[in-house]
């Protein structure tokens, strides 16, 4: 009897503060996300572009960094890569935006993938060292090394007129390239973790150890979960080239490094949506702080900070968490405090190792 | 958590005790090094398929240590592992759990931030290379993953939750969950009621006999304590500093005199 | 020959300043288990502050040493207090850990640059005297100097962890926390020591090393990637090692540099660093307690 009441109550708040909320959240940012066009000015349309592309950018670098916990400090090259490889392909190849943007896509997955292998045998804090070291080398070698007829050094690269589906890139079909594909990249990721695959990436970020021991093959599937990051942030690359147009070394430097890893970890590298809120956060926050921007370093310093200390699960991790919480509450099942969420600062009972 | 009998298993255990008696599992004069502390030193186990062995010692007689070895997670100095007569020892724990090794841990490591049905689904992944049934596999592996909840009775409305608001014991019936779903040949439990109430340790182990039975499993236990294990086990194997100080019945191993002499000074309640 | 001579002394010289910082780097490490980004950042406090004192109030040069060691001392314990305790008590797995230290170091960054972190400031020199000469070889003071220093302190630390309490106090919250709480060691205590140490070898490194770079808000990266490399490539734990791994690693770069060309030098301090944890993870000395291949 007392079974059945349980069951109403829970599905009343499972109704209010479950799934179907949260996609119809989702749905409704969509909507005005895709209307933006229609009531903003070149400018604010150009930053919303700019927070689309950076959610493409964090959503991929939250596979490697928030669901497989790779210590992955560098994803800039694969941003670099898509950018400049977009521009190539599209140079030289006449092969359009679309075909352009799954091009890079697919290589840098596969480049990603073999490099992963390698670069993963490095363990957590020497793997953040290297990989931030190498998304350095890389801006350096593209300031310096990369041949100026690509676009390397200052001059940088101009991407020449292109049209998407007879639309020129310059105008809203841009944006909303960056958007489609936004969509698409979350869908497809919210396909993959219900499958053995996503599974397996979740369950050695958890434990590799348990992992390893209950099957999975933690060097494919580590090196298959970098890959997977270095495919959306190419994705990324191209979206960034095609919404700006120009692009620059600079565009690929360690503060870009930097504010990318702000955005997932203030957004919460826990749900999907995380990356999205950060982007879009960041982008905004940044564009007001245009006067004060030469203490962004600081700035972005300390909210990063305060994220770590005070918002480990970062804003859409909060949310989930008291939603999670109200919805424990409100159908009256005991909750063991410190619930539900993928929180990487929660006391860990895994943490400590087997004895004797 | 009421101790009842498991669930009827859902295949038939497999094809009954080797006719010819061949061993399920050896350990062939295991020696592990770190650096010059000497964890392990010339171990050798055999043992047959469908048996309970347990591996008892004090803390810090290398019992993990010799289940980490088995497992794939720790390589041996010297030494051999054999599963079914085929040599292991250069096997990567995957490969291993694919050839049938499933294990527990003392601190329950299931995954915490999954939810219970997709722990006991990661399972699963050992049939990744059978090809041949792997659709018809899979489109059961979900019901498949809740029948296990079934036999350590964990209650189903739980399977959506994640595992790291379940209370200790949940979370060991999880990870029990999780190893069962792999169909093993040979289970691995690394003291499995370590940290339970002294009071629910007898029935638990009880229990471990008979879902070990009733899916037709062979288990290699690690135990401190003697007297837990007793009861259900074919054969005890006794640890002391890295080396097998001697091995035999439980009868046998509980009234030898040097095993007793080993547990003195750490409580006898573990004698 | 002149010049390979030169190139040795300097490469010494450097690998004395990578293994100074691998030293303070490696002293956190022992002591907390955390890995500090922010360490490089106080190498940089130690370079630009006095001489941003100097420069702006024109104080003698000791005072603004002092100066500059207090302030790195105070970093340090600040980054203790507001980050480092807070996760420590929470559990906080290591990504987290290393994002805050990573945050914290953009935090000075930003605040000691203020709004140019792309400048570089005067140098102090330290040295008045004229360069030495060897036959035909001219070097500068101040290696000699930076060498003699680190082997001092590299002996001092040794002294500290073997042969005192607060050593032994180190060396054991570094092994077994929970052991060393239950003896009576006040776990917080000692590894405020360990920072305020640690901070104190990274500023006067960071001081000693500033004529001979150029010095900049955004110098202590890379001098965090080699004191971490030297630390590593001697073998965690062992007093001497930053220093064994910090001469090796100098040498290197300062051929590197010579005959080839310094733009790629942090790549071969990276690849060093690979090329160390596969063939032998523990360091050419061996390593002794935590070492970086645990998680």
């Amino acid at each position: 009897m007392a079974d059945r009441r349980i069951k109403a109550q829970r599905n009343l708040a499972g109704v209010l503060l479950g799934r179907p909320p949260r996609i119809a959240l989702g749905g409704a940012a969509l909507l005005a996300a895709g209307t933006l066009p229609l009531w903003l000015n070149t400018i604010n349309l150009y930053t919303a572009g700019q927070a689309v592309v950076f959610a493409v950018l964090g959503v991929g670098l939250m596979v490697s960094l928030g669901v497989c916990r790779q210590a992955n400090f560098g994803i800039t090259p694969y941003f670099a890569f898509g950018a400049y490889g977009a521009a190539d392909i599209c140079v030289r190849w006449h092969l359009g935006a679309v075909g352009a943007l799954l091009a890079v896509t697919v290589v840098s997955g596969i480049g990603g993938y073999l490099i992963g292998r390698i670069v993963l045998r490095l363990r957590q804090f020497t793997l953040a060292l290297a990989t931030f070291v190498l998304a350095t080398a890389v801006w350096e070698y593209l300031e310096v090394g990369f041949p100026q007829s690509l676009g390397g050094g200052d001059n940088g690269l101009v991407l020449p007129t292109l049209s998407v589906f007879g639309y020129s890139i310059f105008g809203n079909a841009g944006y909303y390239l960056a958007l489609a594909s936004l969509v698409v990249t979350i869908a497809v990721l919210a396909i993959v973790m219900r499958t053995r695959i996503g599974r397996a990436l979740h369950a050695l970020g958890q434990d590799a150890t348990a992992a390893q021991t209950s099957g999975i093959d933690v060097t494919h599937y580590g090196a298959l979960g970098y890959a997977i990051s270095a495919a959306i942030a190419a994705t990324a690359g191209a979206l960034f080239l095609y919404t700006v147009g120009a692009i620059t070394p600079d565009g690929f430097d360690v503060g870009v490094n930097v504010t990318v890893l702000l955005m997932v970890v203030l957004g919460g590298l826990s749900t999907l949506a995380g990356p999205v809120i950060g982007a879009a956060f960041i982008v905004v926050l940044n564009q007001k702080l245009e006067s004060a921007l030469s203490y962004s370093v600081l700035i972005d310093g300390l909210v990063l900070l305060a994220v770590v200390r005070f918002l480990p699960d970062g804003l859409a991790g909060q949310f989930v968490r008291w939603a999670d919480h109200l919805r424990g509450v409100l159908s009256g099942e005991p909750r063991e405090p410190g619930s539900d969420s993928l929180d990487p600062a929660a006391p860990d009972p895994l943490a400590t190792g087997s004895g004797g | 958590m009421s101790m009842t009998s498991p669930a009827e298993p859902t295949q038939p255990a497999p094809a009954a005790a080797e006719p010819d008696g061949a061993p399920l599992l050896e350990v062939v004069e295991i020696t592990k090094a770190f650096g010059g502390l000497i964890a392990l030193s010339d171990v050798s186990i055999t043992v047959p398929p469908l048996a309970v062995y347990s591996v008892i010692g004090p803390n810090g007689s290398g019992k993990t240590t010799l289940l980490n070895i088995v497992n794939g997670v720790l390589r041996p100095t010297a030494g051999g592992i054999k599963l079914r007569g085929r040599p292991i020892e250069r096997m990567k724990p995957h490969e291993r759990a694919k050839l049938g090794i499933a294990r527990t841990f003392q601190h329950p490591r299931a995954f915490g931030g999954m939810t219970v049905l997709d722990n006991v689904r990661v399972g699963d992944h050992v049939s990744g290379d059978r090809r041949v049934r792997l659709t018809a596999r899979h489109a059961h592996e979900e019901e498949e993953a809740r029948r296990m909840l079934d036999i350590v009775q964990l209650p189903r409305r739980k399977e959506l939750l994640r595992v790291h608001s379940l209370s200790l014991r949940e979370q060991r019936a999880v990870e029990l969950a999780r190893a069962l779903m792999m169909r093993p040949q040979l289970l691995l439990m690394d003291e499995p009621v370590s940290g339970m109430d002294p009071a629910e340790r007898p029935a638990w182990i009880r229990y471990i006999r008979e879902v070990q039975t009733s899916l037709g499993l062979t288990v290699v236990l690690v135990e401190h304590s003697m007297k837990v294990v007793a009861e259900i086990s074919d054969w005890v194997v006794v640890l002391s500093s890295g080396h097998v100080l001697t091995q035999g019945t439980a009868d046998e191993v509980l009234n030898d005199p040097r095993v007793r002499s080993v547990y003195i000074g750490r409580g006898t309640k573990n004698a | 020959m002149t010049e390979l001579i030169t190139n040795l002394i300097v490469g010494a010289g450097l690998g004395c300043i990578y293994g100074l910082i691998g030293l303070s780097f490696m002293g956190i490490y022992n002591a907390t288990g955390v890995l500090n980004f922010a360490q490089g950042d106080f190498v940089m406090i130690g370079a630009v502050i006095p001489s941003l004192f100097i420069t702006s109030f024109r104080l003698p040069t000791a005072l603004a040493v002092v100066i500059g060691l207090a302030t790195a001392v105070v970093s340090a314990l600040l980054l203790q207090f507001t980050l480092i305790e807070p996760l420590l008590r929470r559990n906080t797995r290591i990504i987290p850990m290393a994002i805050g230290t990573f945050a914290f170091s953009l935090v000075i960054e930003g605040a000691v640059g203020g709004s140019s972190t792309y400048g570089t400031v005067p140098a102090i020199n330290y040295v008045s005297a004229l360069p030495f000469k060897l036959g035909s070889v001219i070097i500068g003071r101040e290696y000699a100097i930076i060498i003699l220093t680190t082997v001092v302190l590299s002996a001092g630390y040794w002294v500290l962890l073997h042969k005192t309490y607060l050593g032994l106090a180190l060396r054991a919250i570094g092994s077994n926390p929970l052991g060393a709480m239950s003896i009576g060691i006040r776990e917080e205590r000692v590894r405020s020591l360990a920072f305020v140490i640690s901070a104190l070898i990274a500023a006067l490194s960071g001081f000693l090393v500033a004529p001979l770079v150029t010095a900049g808000v955004t110098m202590g990266f890379p001098l965090l990637l080699n004191g971490f490399v030297a630390a590593v490539v001697g073998g965690m734990g062992r007093a001497f090692a930053p220093l064994v791994g910090g001469i090796f690693l100098g040498e290197l770069v300062s051929l590197i540099g010579a005959y080839g060309t310094s733009a790629y030098s942090d790549l071969a301090s990276l690849g060093v660093l690979l090329l160390v944890i596969m063939v032998r993870p523990d360091g050419l000395l061996g390593t002794v307690g935590r070492g970086i291949t645990d998680s």
